[in-house]
């Protein structure tokens, strides 16, 4: 059934973005590798289609509407449509709250994490309006519920605000058969998630119910099921993965 | 449906298998691969239901020995449990003022007091085996509040509560506990209250299905199918890391809705008859 569906899954040349490219090419899913990382971004173009997969890589700046528009189009002319959109894409940095954040630094956080996700939604959302029917996957996170122990206090609000871009395109795309839904992780288990720290890693899988940090095929696993046909009537959701450190 | 989850070998006990969403999720599981215990006053399509994987029992949720009675047996001929599907449950409605007592209480033995026995049940074996999937159906009733449903929101809420509460205690085991929050299924629940709804504001059935549609943003009921889906990721290795979480599945009316706006559909015009002849009070 998602045999033929084409994604585009943002920052899947590390982390997080590789396994849901990857989980998404397991089933057939024709995935576009979008990413400001060329090398790292054909390494996981390479990695699908030795597992057999069918996979692309586009460079793409999601802070650009330029480049976003162009990745849109160039997943069109590839594979000639675009079933799914996953916004994966984002920054830290771990500039302690008591310190000021300097207006480049939060500029930059939210221009990627925010502006970033909007601009991928506004482009992505043309062709699936035609074709009544579309998957929106924002990568969300606990910390924009709750704010983070260690994360940047801009990562935390530019978290929180594509929550809320998720809840507001989840109502005006609705009739055209699109759900968009967020998935909020806990620490997962990538470059990122350690440059958090070991003291903080371990405080939060002594914290966490399930006694261990989010692996990247979690989240994938939960993307794929809201990507799916099943998922159809699960929209402006909040997906949390996070062992149980955050029940809200 | 949509991509394989496959539950093969596990066993799962469904309670209120009987019709609606219960009989899907039945059948989600048997098209799974998975093994079910399969409980419920009565039974609707007795004969639909019959499969080697199933094992069919009619017992009372909130009558500790049949809850009981029916793990115990149930593990006697599959030789474990590993799924509970907290999914019987009762609705009525009633304004705080005329509150009938005997309802009540028959709502929360239901929908509160039976999870609770049929939990008590099935962990000792899920702890003995260091694996567990535990489902509470659960509403969005859980989660917004809308007049009238005193013993249904408190109930459901009260289901997401311990939900987390499970989660928080079972987890060290390999436990893990999640709700499901619906909005309106396509099962005989709602058929009544699109009977209601339609005497009420004097509509044909078709006429009562818009209006209560128009404030769902994708515009229609949820497919039993749907829920069943969503138990089965749940009840699947690919969900692992989720835990004490309450999935919301409502085609997007929690997001937008309002209490006022959740009233125009139901019945606002009972508890307010001249709401502007009160708000001038």
């Amino acid at each position: 059934m998602m045999e033929g569906r084409v994604a585009i899954v943002t920052g899947a040349a590390q982390g997080i973005g590789v396994s849901i490219a990857q989980r998404f090419a397991s089933e057939k899913i024709k995935v576009v590798v979008a990413d400001i990382k060329k090398e790292s971004g054909e390494r996981t173009v390479s990695q699908i289609r030795e597992a057999g997969g069918n996979a692309i890589f586009v460079e793409a700046n999601v802070s650009k509407r330029v480049e976003t528009d162009r990745m849109v189009r160039e997943t069109i002319k590839a594979f000639g449509r675009l079933d799914i959109l996953v916004n994966n894409a984002g920054i830290n940095y771990l500039t302690p709250v008591l310190e000021q954040v300097s207006e480049e630094e939060w500029d930059w956080v939210f221009t990627v994490n925010v502006k970033g996700v909007y601009f991928c939604m506004s482009a992505a959302m043309d062709p699936m309006k035609d074709q009544k029917w579309g998957r929106i996957i924002n990568i969300g996170s606990i910390a924009g519920k709750q704010g983070g122990p260690a994360s940047g206090i801009h990562y935390c609000a530019s978290k929180a605000a594509v929550m809320c871009l998720t809840k507001q395109f989840a109502r005006s795309l609705a009739p055209f058969g699109i759900t968009v839904n967020s998935i909020a992780p806990g620490i997962v288990d990538t470059e990122m998630g350690r440059s958090l720290g070991s003291d903080v890693i371990q405080r939060t899988i002594n914290l966490t119910p399930l006694g261990r940090l989010a692996s990247p095929e979690d989240i994938a696993h939960a993307a794929l099921f809201l990507a799916s046909e099943g998922a159809a009537f699960i929209t402006g959701e909040v997906l949390d993965v996070n062992g149980g450190a955050l029940m809200d | 449906m949509s991509y394989s989850l496959s539950l093969k070998d596990k066993v799962s006990f469904v309670t209120g298998a009987g019709r609606g969403l219960g009989q899907a999720i039945v059948k989600a599981f048997l098209e799974n691969d998975a093994k079910v215990i399969a409980s419920d006053l009565t039974f609707e399509n007795e004969k639909e239901l019959s499969h080697p994987n199933i094992f069919l029992i009619k017992g009372d949720v909130t009558t500790e020995s049949d809850v009981d009675g029916t793990v115990r047996q149930g593990v006697d001929r599959f030789g474990k449990v590993d799924i509970l599907v907290n999914n019987a449950g009762i609705i009525y409605k009633d304004f705080v003022e005329a509150v009938d007592s005997r309802k009540w209480h028959q709502i929360l033995e239901v929908n509160l007091t039976g999870p609770v026995l049929c939990a008590r049940a099935v962990t000792p074996y899920m702890k003995n085996q260091r694996w567990g999937r535990i489902i509470n159906i659960s509403s969005m009733m859980a989660i917004m509040g809308a007049e009238a449903y005193s013993g249904y929101a408190a109930s459901k809420g009260g289901l997401l509560s311990l939900t987390r509460v499970w989660a928080a205690e079972l987890a060290v085991y390999g436990i893990t506990v999640n709700a499901i929050c619906p909005a309106w299924i396509e099962t005989p629940m709602v058929s009544a209250f699109i009977n209601r709804i339609a005497d009420m504001h004097k509509l044909n059935k078709e006429e009562a299905v818009k209006k209560i549609l128009s404030i769902v943003p994708h515009r229609r009921f949820i497919d039993p199918s749907e829920v069943a889906f969503a138990v089965l990721f749940l009840c699947s290795d690919a969900s692992k890391s989720i835990n004490g979480h309450g999935l919301v599945i409502d085609g997007g009316l929690t997001s937008v809705i309002t209490p006022g706006l959740m009233a125009e559909v139901t019945e606002q015009h009972l508890v307010f008859p001249n709401i502007e002849k009160i708000l001038k009070q």
